[in-house]
């Protein structure tokens, strides 16, 4: 345990993508770990998955040896490469799914974040105890976020996040291969997107401020193994 | 009697007290204008109301600061290593703020409201 640096923070985004196949629908080939749908655009223009996502695989029947969490290396219409090695090739007459998995993709161009997470109290001062000063008990936690980065003249994900409810993970620290003694951690919970302030000054980079409003839990994870394992 | 560096200071608090750097405690009273037509020649007057006390310390981030809004437990903020300067007292963590920059530290600030007596050994 150590001071950490902020060179190692990031901002990734899970978009939570799913897509489920029909029966007969899903080839699965060893040699070149591909998996190949008749019916299922993978890529940009269907489901959305990118090279460098994460997905779990589930549902596949008598192909249940191919079941686990996935690197995609490319995605191409209806092909998808993974790093892993696939071990049952074929037919797939089961209905697999497909599903985005933790953490997501990174969102390049943050520089900087805060999460503000805070509780509200009541006031439960008495005449019977008011001599000590005023006593208080905790009452109903909330949180919210900004995020600053620069504006990117492509894939510029984020500004398509106005009054959405996205997924985003906010790491303290990214570590591609985490282990135990050298963890990634990072924050996590779903928020609404409120507000993207940007500002373009003539002597300075053009930035983008987003503000979020956290719905719910926010999550600590420490990861200490491997990306593509549970 | 002489000035006192912060060097020696510390925070205990239970999951919240590594990597501290700085704290401040915010100690008031309340007051209530007493002011009337026979006093307002002199100034406003005031009576002492009830006390009340809150503070903030800054951390840099540490997994071993797994304290969040909303927990309790008792303070004590010491301004060196000495038995003076010694404050404690109940307290609700009500804020943390978690900042990432690409080029520091990442840091972790907690903000705190005291409930009840604060107890004082200067």
């Amino acid at each position: 345990m150590s001071e950490i640096s902020g060179v190692n923070g990031a901002v990734y985004y899970n978009e939570e993508l799913s897509s489920t196949a029909t029966a007969n629908d899903i080839e699965f080939s060893t040699g070149d770990s591909t998996i190949t749908s008749v019916l299922i655009d993978f890529g940009t223009t269907g489901v959305g998955f990118k090279a460098g996502m994460l997905f779990d695989l589930s549902e596949c029947g008598e192909k249940d040896s191919n079941e686990r969490i996935y690197t995609i290396d490319t995605v191409l219409n209806k092909v998808i490469t993974t790093v892993e090695a696939i071990t049952s090739g074929g037919a797939c007459t089961g209905t697999p799914v497909f599903t985005e998995y933790d953490p997501g993709i990174e969102i390049c161009g943050f520089y900087n974040w805060t999460i503000n997470y805070v509780s509200g109290i009541h006031d439960v001062t008495a005449f019977c105890n008011s001599s000590a000063g005023k006593s208080f008990i905790p009452s109903v936690t909330e949180w919210s976020a900004t995020a600053d980065k620069y504006f990117l003249t492509a894939n510029n994900t984020v500004d398509d996040w106005l009054a959405t409810e996205v997924e985003v993970r906010f790491f303290t620290k990214y570590v591609a291969s985490p282990t135990v003694g050298d963890p990634a951690q990072y924050w996590e919970g779903t928020m609404l997107v409120t507000g993207i302030d940007e500002t373009t000054p003539v002597d300075a980079l053009v930035t983008q401020n987003l503000s979020f409003q956290g719905k719910g839990a926010l999550t600590l994870t420490t990861k200490t193994n491997d990306w593509n394992t549970t | 009697m002489s000035e006192l560096k912060g060097l020696d200071g510390s925070v205990v608090f239970a999951n919240g007290q590594t990597y501290v750097s700085n704290w401040t405690l915010n100690y008031v009273a309340g007051t209530h204008d007493t002011t009337n037509f026979d006093s307002s020649s002199g100034g406003k007057v005031f009576i002492a109301g009830v006390k009340e006390w809150s503070g903030s310390y800054d951390c840099f981030y540490s997994t071993g600061n797994t304290a969040v809004p909303g927990d309790t437990g008792n303070i004590v903020l010491k301004t060196s290593t000495g038995i003076v300067g010694v404050w404690s007292g109940g307290i609700i963590i009500t804020g943390m703020d978690i900042t990432t920059p690409v080029d520091g530290v990442v840091a972790q600030n907690y903000s705190f409201q005291g409930t009840g007596l604060i107890t004082a050994s200067s």
